[in-house]
């Protein structure tokens, strides 16, 4: 089923939703959007687990790294300990030794330079001997016999336990001496054994601390790496460096290290400092004697995990435009390009052909649209089809009674020997607006052809009113066609909301004569028949009947001689136009009427007919095509 | 069919392009009947009118109606065929046609 729906159609979207967004840009927009936030929240979360990762096993490194120090710093400690007790051990077994040698030679106590002699050899500066009251008796150097007595200086008073106890040892620890060519010394006492008495040595102490330094803690750290530009420092209490990897910061205070006043007097623990023009992590371990610093720079802290972030943002970019590139194609391949195809089919169903039917069944939401509009528009159809065939119905109906409202022919027993009429009516639509009559009146016939302004149902009730009242006012005034067409113009005036006219074509034949009286109401001038040719009956009584009302309508007459036909119609017959849009016009009408050989009413009436319908060849009947003809047969045979 | 209107004052000359038909005809019926009572001169310019039929007619009766009742209705510019057909119909008697 076709329809013309395009007077229809409505404009396709309305204003106020031209501003809507459309369905795909919007979805990548979203789509886009959360892409970017799910990539900013995994590689957020990603920096953070790292981030903590790192600084934990930073962390943990230090802190081992500071356990280790810290063992290495006991070791050493202890073997600085040991080395010093061993190193004490060997420097008083050399005192007995040198006690040993007194005894068994008791010159010495009397030849100073064998007393200097013994000194040097065993690589001892100052050797002094005491009797039983603590009063040196031999020296070297010599200055000190008959002047040094133990008990009398304070600083020496603790070697006369030796003499009241001979297992005791003094092993005094490293202090300057009282002559200044000797530095420092490391003195030892310990009893003379062939008497009671002192035998103090004393040894120089560089050469004692040399042997300790080489073993001492200032060290430990020299080689120590941690990571790749870490630290470490061993400090003692009043926070000078004793050992560091970095070893000219050696004897420098703590502030070097970039450490606060704060950070050194707290407990253990990690804080951040500023190294080496670095930011780096330190652990720092306080202990009794001793702090350990242990640092790590964050740069190295974090290089690998500035590595694996830099691998997990491109893995997670990579991985969410794939995501992105495959959410957006799927919904354009699964939504989109149904729903344009589903608009495309909707758009030739509103185009007018009612039998396309929607096919998008890629999916159940889309087969079940699909099989909902058609529905609606097999329903629409249905209903359409049937509206119309009702509308069909009635007006066939219509059609009908219009028809047997015309007369078909003249009464039988009339005196109509003189004259004949035919006629005939085609509507352009079921009902239209022309309309003819033809009556005795008296002896006379009396004939109406005429055209309501418009077709359809309007002018098809009108027509009906218009033709009642011309019959009954002429049938009233038999005489007065003027005052009868007056009376029935006044008469279609009153009653004429609608404002529609109708020209008309009104007259009665003289049966005797063949006069025909006339009154032309803006109709168009039909053709009468005169010396065997055709021409136009001029003249005009007044304007279209209710049109206006008070118009005295003019009578006019003519006289229709024996033999010849007047020939009269409606413009459908003048306006009909063929494919090229012409009309077939009054000229043609005349032209034709003329090249034919005219018998009688209904051949002509026939004739024209087919010439028109010639003319028009197939093309759509515009407007109501009605004629009329009448032929005063007096005197023929 | 192109409907044009120029107002001075009372005065409204309203001008017809094209063809005054059945498909047509009721644009021009709706412009008048929307005149309000301040016009008092209406004019129909049919300079540029191509053809009319009864459907033109019709409102062009109607239209003298209404300016009957408030005022005057002209037709200006007549061409031949749109004359012809007020002639034919009688229509030339009851409009005022110039």
């Amino acid at each position: 089923m076709k329809l013309d729906l395009s007077r229809f159609h409505i404009k396709t979207i309305d204003n106020d939703k031209k501003n809507l967004s459309s369905l795909e840009p919007f979805f990548q927009r979203s789509l886009l959007m959360f892409v970017i936030a799910a990539f900013c929240v995994t590689f957020g979360v990603s920096y953070t687990l790292q981030t903590k990762q790192a600084e934990t096993e930073s962390r943990s490194f230090l802190a081992n790294e500071t356990l280790y120090i810290c063992s290495q710093v006991r070791t050493a400690a202890n073997n600085y300990i040991m080395l010093q007790n061993t190193t004490d051990g060997m420097l008083v077994d050399k005192v007995q030794a040198i006690a040993e040698r007194l005894k068994l030679q008791p010159k010495l106590l009397q030849d100073m330079s064998a007393l200097k002699q013994l000194a040097v050899s065993e690589n001892v500066f100052g050797i002094n001997v005491t009797d039983a009251s603590g009063t040196t008796i031999a020296s070297y150097p010599a200055k000190y016999v008959g002047t040094f007595n133990y008990n009398d200086h304070l600083a020496t008073q603790k070697y006369m336990e030796i003499i009241k106890n001979p297992n005791t040892i003094i092993n005094e620890q490293i202090r300057p001496s009282t002559t200044v060519e000797e530095g420092s010394v490391k003195a030892i006492g310990v009893a003379r054994i062939d008497q009671p008495g002192i035998v103090q040595v004393r040894f120089s102490a560089a050469r004692y601390k040399n042997l300790l330094n080489k073993n001492s803690l200032s060290n430990l750290l020299t080689n120590y790496t941690i990571g790749n530009d870490g630290t470490a420092s061993l400090l003692d209490n009043e926070g000078i460096i004793v050992s560091s990897s970095d070893k000219q910061m050696v004897g420098k205070p703590f502030t070097v290290l970039g450490l606060t006043h704060r950070d050194f007097s707290s407990n253990n623990g990690f804080f951040d400092i500023r190294y080496n023009n670095k930011l780096q992590l330190a652990a720092y371990d306080k202990h009794a004697d001793y702090n350990i610093l242990v640092t790590s720079p964050y740069s190295d802290i974090y290089a690998k995990r500035n590595i694996l972030l830099i691998w997990n943002a491109f893995f997670y970019f990579l991985l969410f435009t794939v995501v992105y590139y495959i959410l957006s194609h799927l919904l354009n391949k699964t939504v989109i390009k149904s729903i344009y195809t589903i608009n495309a089919t909707l758009n030739t169903i509103t185009n007018g052909d009612l039998d396309k039917r929607v096919e998008v069944n890629n999916f159940k939401e889309f087969a079940t649209l699909s099989s909902d509009i058609n529905s609606t528009v097999s329903a629409l159809k249905a209903a359409i089809a049937e509206a119309a065939s009702r509308i069909d119905r009635e007006l066939e109906f219509a059609k009908a009674i219009q028809a047997s409202a015309l007369p078909k022919a003249l009464p039988e027993n009339a005196g109509t020997s003189n004259f004949k009429v035919r006629a005939s009516m085609s509507t352009a639509k079921e009902v239209g607006g022309d309309f003819y009559d033809f009556f005795l009146v008296g002896d006379d016939l009396a004939f109406v052809i005429a055209d309501v302004s418009g077709k359809g149902i309007p002018a098809a009730l009108f027509m009906m009113t218009a033709r009642t009242e011309i019959r009954n006012h002429i049938l009233s005034n038999p005489t007065d066609l003027a005052k009868a067409i007056t009376q029935a113009n006044d008469e279609l005036c009153a009653n004429n909301d609608a404002m529609l006219f109708v020209t008309a074509f009104a007259g009665i034949l003289n049966h005797e004569t063949g006069e025909i009286k006339y009154i032309n109401a803006g109709h168009n001038k039909p053709l009468f028949q005169k010396d065997g040719k055709f021409s136009w009956l001029q003249g005009r009584s007044g304007p279209p009947l209710a049109s206006m009302d008070g118009i005295p309508y003019k009578l006019l007459s003519f006289k229709l001689d024996p033999g010849c036909l007047l020939y009269t119609y409606t413009d459908g017959v003048t306006e009909a136009t063929n494919a090229v849009k012409e009309l077939y016009g009054d000229d043609r009408l005349v032209a034709f009427l003329n090249s034919i050989k005219v018998e009688d009413c209904q051949a002509v009436i026939d004739a024209i007919t087919n010439d028109v319908d010639k003319f028009c060849n197939g093309s759509e009947q515009a407007d109501d095509i009605t004629m009329l003809s009448v032929k005063f047969t007096k005197n023929l045979s | 069919m192109t409907i044009t209107k120029q107002q001075e004052g009372n005065a409204l000359t309203i001008g017809i392009e094209g063809r005054l038909d059945t498909l047509t005809a009721p644009d021009l019926e709706k412009e008048i009947t929307a005149l309000g009572p301040d016009v008092q001169k209406l004019t129909l310019d049919f300079a540029k009118l191509d053809y009319i039929s009864s459907a033109g007619l019709r409102v062009l009766l109607m239209s003298q109606k209404k300016m009957a009742k408030q005022g005057s209705m002209r037709l200006i510019n007549v061409g031949k065929m749109p004359r012809e057909a007020l002639e034919v119909t009688g229509f030339i008697d009851i409009l005022t046609v110039e």
